[in-house]
């Protein structure tokens, strides 16, 4: 069975809404998705096309959504176009919608906290690489406590050094570092996501803007990144019933 | 904690008649505890003592026994109907406060809508302790999202009044990957020797939730000892 067999999609109850006092319409509707995959997919990439009738592309969407489907069972994901034109739409009774899921596992990982000791300036971290998933390893982890300014705060910057080693686009790693304090209090936390090409290796930053001086004796930067990994897709396409805008 | 004064400023009223007063001051803890939160209050009077208005604000810092910082306190726009905004009189209280974190660690949530999962090992830290806390699996809605709320039973024992209590929940899925979270801040009173439930909700997608968990933390912020200052000489600020 191949990657695009194990997810399928039907599009149920498609419709276009009347349109608003500004002549704008949107597409609603559901996109019903099961999977034989053996991992549960947790992030869904959707990219929507509303075509006319010579096939001019009317509307265009991408959306991302983390959810959860498991081998065997249904999911129902919403569908949106965003506002078009009901103008467009004219001569064009039956617009055909085609819809392009791709079905992303993820793998999470804890990395190794940093130690800040008594919160020196000075850089901190480790290189020691670490996998998740099969695609993506973190070569190292850097945290660079900065000085201490005017309002007592200082500024603590996290860079990961993050390499894809497949030949797979990895749609999203996210990334989120939490400042630790002892007896497991969370201080402060930064996250961000982002993408990476084939064979990709970039440095993620992230960053606490202003960390009060006398809370870095003790601290951790407790680090954990989840890998989406592209997994499975599917194609379907219903037309829909225009007629009555 | 002693604080004292190191400027006071005030703006002339504008075309609506308001004001805008600011105070700095200097401070130092001088308790044996650590102070995590100082809730402030600058009472603004007429020269005769009328009142006009006032300003509240706290402010989180983290100040260990003897340490010593610098604080500021403004106001909005403060109606002050005389001409000479510098003979204002502000009255500033801080009342600084300790905090108490307890980690109350992970429970499950169940898989079933409706169900309830429990912990009852107590949880104590400095006389503020948790008796037990559940989680509260809602009924799933229409769109495939749930409710889930938890709930703790906080038992204050440290012989004052908690002010503010903070819970923070997380959710993690089955592969103990963090999904949503939410801090919720209570104000109510909670009186030493009197229990109190707190609790906080959030939503989560229903496919999300097989074997997944739930950890909470709460954080209790009990007063100590106010502090206050008379301001009767202000400068203009231009």
């Amino acid at each position: 069975m191949s990657a695009n067999q194990l997810l399928s999609a039907t599009i149920t109850s498609a419709s276009l809404r009347e349109p608003d006092s500004d002549g704008d319409t949107r597409l609603e509707g559901s996109l019903v998705l099961s999977s034989a995959s053996d991992e549960c997919l947790e992030l869904f990439i959707t990219k929507q096309l509303l075509r006319g009738a010579d096939g001019a592309v009317l509307s265009a969407s991408t959306d991302e959504r983390e959810d959860a489907l498991d081998s065997g069972e249904e999911l129902q994901l919403d569908l949106d176009s965003g506002y078009l034109k009901a103008s467009l739409l004219n001569g064009t009774p039956n617009p055909l919608l085609q819809v392009e899921v791709l079905g992303c596992t993820s793998n999470y990982i804890q990395l190794k906290p940093v130690q800040l000791g008594d919160g020196t300036p000075s850089l901190y971290g480790w290189h020691q690489p670490t996998q998740i998933g099969s695609s993506v390893i973190i070569e190292s982890l850097a945290v660079s406590v900065g000085t201490v300014d005017d309002d007592g705060d200082v500024r603590i910057e996290i860079r990961a050094l993050v390499h894809n080693q497949s030949d797979q686009y990895v749609p999203r790693i996210a990334v989120k570092a939490r400042a630790m304090a002892t007896g497991g209090r969370e201080i402060d936390s930064s996250s961000t996501e982002e993408k990476l090409r084939p064979s990709e290796t970039k440095v993620i930053e992230l960053c606490f803007y202003s960390i009060k001086h006398n809370r870095l004796r003790g601290l951790a930067v407790s680090t954990e990144a989840t890998v989406f990994a592209s997994s499975s897709s599917a194609r379907c396409e219903s037309e829909i019933e225009a007629s009555q805008l | 904690m002693s604080i004292n004064l190191l400027a006071a400023k005030a703006t002339q009223p504008d075309s609506d008649g308001d004001a805008r007063f600011e105070v700095s001051l200097s401070y130092k803890n001088e308790s044996v505890q650590t102070i995590e939160l100082l809730h402030t209050r600058m009472l603004v009077t007429a020269p005769d003592g009328t009142p006009l208005g006032e300003a509240e604000e706290d402010i989180e810092e983290l100040i260990p026994h003897g340490e010593t910082g610098r604080i500021s306190i403004s106001s909005y726009r403060i109606p002050y109907p005389h001409s000479d905004v510098t003979q204002a009189c502000l009255t500033v209280t801080i009342v600084p406060m300790a905090c108490t974190f307890l980690d109350l660690g992970r429970l499950k949530i169940s898989d079933h809508p409706g169900g309830i999962s429990t912990c009852s090992d107590e949880q104590f830290s400095e006389g503020l302790a948790v008796k037990r806390w559940s989680c509260h699996r809602r009924r799933d809605d229409r769109d495939g999202d749930v409710t889930v709320e938890a709930s703790a039973w906080l038992e204050n024992n440290t012989g004052h009044t908690i002010h503010r209590a903070v819970m923070k929940l997380q959710i993690y899925n089955y592969s103990g990957r963090p999904l949503n979270d939410t801090e919720s801040r209570d104000d109510r009173l909670i009186f030493s020797g009197i229990p109190a439930i707190i609790n906080d909700s959030l939503y989560c997608k229903t496919s999300q939730l097989k074997n997944a968990y739930i950890s909470a933390t709460i954080r209790g912020f009990t007063p100590l000892e106010a502090t206050s200052i008379q301001v009767n000489e202000l400068q203009l600020d231009r």
